[in-house]
């Protein structure tokens, strides 16, 4: 199977309606399409993308791991100053001031550090791919590995397709 | 279907308004860079007139005893009250699901980074020996000392900070998609030039997959919820530094709520003047329209009704309550030598906003803007009348002393302004001031809510040329 | 324990200011000039608060010298983020100077204004410069500076006690302005002695402290009321 699929073919779709049959004919020639990548300028509504439910982020749950570890951070912290003259090192409601402002930050970094690794980001070389400029426009690319001699039936309302080597 | 493209391509030919976002990206633009080299010139002026400062002592300052702090501080408070308005805009209205703040996020949260940018310099500009600011920061040093973690100050450098941090990376994080539009149009345009390879490294490997989008929404959302909070206790812990003295009409616990209240009050009226600047300068009216003013200006009535409870309710009380040093202020404040200031600001901040905006007419940019000019200024008479009102009128009167900012105070303060502007211009000629992706998915979802037929109208194709 | 205490008489103080040029010349206190001083920048660490009472022919100068008033609980504290003023265990409000980085927090935070900046560094040029008091350090520019209630004196008596093993004695340690008073109208010591001259003035019916209200617990400690029946017509102007 993998053998004899050494392309890679790039389907660009104008039209929401177009996609939707592509992506249902896709489903239906071939059950489990091999690197199935679907590209777009603004998020698409999820009935569109087969496999929505896979969808997870764990951005949530590790903002408020950040929170309470910089929250902990912020009160060793603070803590940590010593006893000098007759203050307390550091008084009751303070504590609840650099506390806050701790957990805020870690919270914030990784929330933010999340989502950069779930994007797989930040990959500082690009290597274009072929309609690139069709998503800037507006448009929506979907390129899968595929066979040469494969029919591809599903990309036939397609604007443009291109076949590529797989690399 | 082909009938369906022959539309499509109709449309490219179009000349869509995202152009004139992008138009400001696309090479030198004669007016930005003229605007870049007028702040530029300030920015010089702001880091001669620290240099001479840090050459000469602070006592180039007008700064005296009683009044310990002045201009700098004033200043201070109000470039971080300024930066209040992107968060309004781009947090509280996003998590409230309001859609008309979809053009105006960047713009706000632009002025939010670098407003606090500008203000985050002036706790180093005020000190007294600024090299040995790091004493404040809670790093190990040398004397094995500790920042004290009571003080005010030191919770201002932990807000600030955060809030800071926070705000960055709020912008940067709905910006990927932005920069990885303008890398695809520019490798198809000009593959091997600096911009292409500016934004193929800003965009960082942004596919807009739906994972990545899933991922990155999420991230927005968590951050919009976590930086709302943030923005009110930096404010907070800001009027704090005069709260937690004793200091008559400073020690007052009015004065986190009232504090927080002005700085979305001021931050709303400066993203005002931005947006009409941003509007007249680079023909944004498709997107910083009417409409947006008309919302933006009831939220700033709104908010000049609360400011102005506020300031009725702690003048009510402390002339209720009588006291002594109390009094010997109030008086400096409402009859005295500050009268100009503080009446003057009255007008600017109650009677000119209520009055003008409660009318549709005076709703529309040009008026709205001029309202917003005005509360900036009344605002910034809000500090000052606070700051140096309450020193100059100590309770043991003996020491009362006046106030009178030297050439070095008044050259920072204006070469902060042009740092501020100057910061803005750059961002101008390398970030759309319009968050493309975000406006598109607007329509879109406005579109969906309209479409009863079979045809989804998704994006409208962009110009192919620019 | 130690408590540094002052008793200040002003029904005593006649207002010659001559504790204020003692401090000057004892704490190596900077003269401003006369255009500095003109904007509000004057160093006296002691300074002679002049209150006028009752109207003419009947009007009375109350002179009252105000210094730093080494509060048992003082507000100028918790607001250093750099711990620069702490409480010693002896009762002295001390000053670091090396901490100091000049956010001028504590000097907005004291409620009599006691504080005092060097908004420019001192200049003694020679042959001023052999005036200096090597025993007390110069201040640089932008740092916050004092009455330490002449801590340096006070370190040297406890010294020179120290070295002939005994206590320090009631009324040997004297702060300049202590010293230089003609009239006597000043006294330092350990409040916390109940035999010391201090203590015994700060229990008369005379004795007050200076906005005490505020919740400062002051050091010092102020006479005053002695003369009720020669104060004027009972109006009182600052």
């Amino acid at each position: 199977m993998t053998k004899q699929q050494e392309t890679r073919l790039y389907a660009v779709f104008e039209e929401l309606p177009q996609l939707r049959r592509a992506l249902k004919q896709l489903g239906t020639d071939n059950a489990e399409p091999n690197n199935l990548e679907i590209r777009s300028m603004i998020p698409l509504s999820e009935d569109l993308i087969p496999d929505a439910t896979e969808l997870r982020s764990r951005v949530p749950l590790l903002a408020i791991l950040g929170g309470v570890l910089g929250g902990f951070g912020a009160y060793f912290l603070g803590t940590h100053a010593p006893t000098i003259g007759s203050q307390a090192a550091v008084s009751g409601p303070p504590v609840a001031v650099f506390i806050f402002e701790g957990a805020a930050l870690g919270a914030v970094l990784f929330s933010v550090a999340t989502v950069l690794t779930e994007c797989g980001m930040p990959r500082l070389r690009w290597k274009p791919d072929p309609f690139d400029h069709h998503i800037a426009s507006g448009r929506i690319v979907v390129s899968v590995d595929t066979t040469e001699d494969a029919i591809n039936d599903w990309a036939a309302d397609a604007m443009a397709t291109e076949v590529l080597p797989r690399d | 279907m082909s009938e369906q493209i022959h539309s499509s391509a109709l449309k490219t030919t179009e000349q869509t308004p995202e152009s004139q976002l992008l138009r400001p990206l696309g090479g030198p633009q004669p007016r930005l860079i003229l605007g870049s080299l007028v702040t530029g010139a300030l920015v010089a002026l702001l880091f001669y007139c620290w240099g001479y400062q840090i050459r000469y002592d602070i006592g180039v300052t007008g700064l005296s005893r009683p009044n310990f702090w002045g201009f700098y501080i004033t200043n201070f408070v109000f470039w971080i009250g300024i930066s209040h308005a992107g968060t309004l805009i781009s947090a509280i209205l996003r998590v409230t699901g309001a859609e008309w703040r979809r053009p105006v996020t960047r713009c706000a949260e632009a002025i939010t980074v670098f407003a606090l940018c500008v203000g985050g310099l002036l706790p180093l500009i005020h000190l007294g020996r600024p090299w040995l600011f790091y004493y404040m920061v809670p790093i190990p040093s040398q004397g094995l000392l500790w920042p004290n973690f009571n003080s005010p100050l030191v919770w201002d450098i932990l807000a600030i900070t955060t809030y800071l941090t926070g705000s960055v990376l709020y912008l940067a994080l709905p910006l990927l998609p932005d920069f990885a539009i303008l890398r695809d149009r520019n490798l198809r345009s000009n593959p091997s030039g600096f911009r292409a390879r500016l934004y193929s490294l800003l965009a960082a490997g942004w596919r807009g997959t739906p994972q990545q989008w899933h991922s990155l929404e999420q991230g927005i959302r968590v951050m919009a919820i976590i930086i709302i909070p943030v923005a009110v206790s930096v404010h907070t812990i800001v009027s704090w530094d005069f709260a937690m003295t004793l200091q008559p009409m400073w020690h007052s616990t009015i004065f986190g709520p009232y504090f927080v209240v002005g700085a979305i009050y001021s931050g709303i009226a400066m993203l005002l003047v931005t947006m009409y600047i941003l509007r007249r300068g680079l023909g944004l009216q498709q997107y910083l329209s009417d409409a947006v003013f008309n919302n933006l200006s009831l939220l700033f009535i709104a908010m000049a009704l609360i400011w102005a409870y506020f300031t009725f309710a702690e003048h009510l009380t402390v002339f209720y309550g009588n006291e002594h040093a109390e009094m010997a202020v109030y008086n400096e404040r409402i009859s005295g030598q500050f009268a100009p200031y503080f009446w003057t600001m009255v007008v600017l901040n109650i009677a000119v906003p209520l009055f003008v905006l409660a009318f549709r007419a005076g709703r529309k940019p040009l008026a709205s803007t001029l309202v917003g000019i005005g509360v900036i200024i009344g605002m910034w008479l809000e500090r000052y009348i606070i700051v140096v009102g309450t020193l100059s009128v100590p309770r043991l009167a003996y020491t009362s002393g006046g106030y009178q900012p030297s050439w070095v105070e008044i050259g920072i303060m204006i070469g902060l302004f042009g740092l501020f502007g100057f910061l803005y211009f750059m961002f101008l000629q390398f970030a759309p001031i319009v968050s493309i992706w975000e406006v598109r998915e607007g329509e879109h979802i406005a579109h969906l809510g309209k479409a009863i037929g079979t045809s989804e109208p998704m994006l409208r194709a962009m110009p192919e040329e620019l | 324990m130690t408590r540094w205490g002052m008793v200040i008489d002003t029904d005593i103080c006649t207002g010659c200011e001559g504790c204020v040029v003692a401090c000057h010349a004892e704490n190596n206190i900077q003269t401003v000039g006369e255009e500095e001083a003109t904007k509000g920048r004057a160093m006296h660490w002691l300074r002679i608060e002049r209150h006028y009472e009752g109207t003419f022919p009947d009007i009375k100068v109350r002179f009252v010298p105000i210094l730093c008033q080494h509060c048992g609980d003082a507000p100028c504290e918790p607001v250093c983020p750099t711990y620069a003023t702490y409480r010693t265990p002896d009762g002295l409000n001390a000053m670091v100077y090396n901490r100091c980085i000049g956010t001028r927090y504590c000097a907005n935070n004291c409620p009599y204004t006691v504080r005092f900046f060097n908004w420019h560094a001192g200049d003694w040029p020679a042959p001023l410069d052999r005036q200096l008091n090597p025993d007390v350090s110069q201040r640089p520019a932008g740092v916050m500076e004092k009455c330490t209630f002449c801590v340096q004196r006070i370190h040297d008596a406890q010294d020179t006690a120290k070295d002939e093993g005994r206590e320090v004695a009631d009324g040997e340690i004297q702060p300049a302005c202590a010293q230089s008073c003609p009239a006597q109208a000043i006294t330092f010591g350990d409040l916390d002695d109940p035999d010391s001259r201090v203590a015994q003035l700060s229990r008369s019916d005379r004795a007050t402290r200076i906005l005490n209200d505020l919740g400062t617990d002051p050091s010092v400690v102020y006479l005053q009321g002695g003369d009720r029946n020669n104060q004027g017509n009972g109006e009182t102007t600052p």
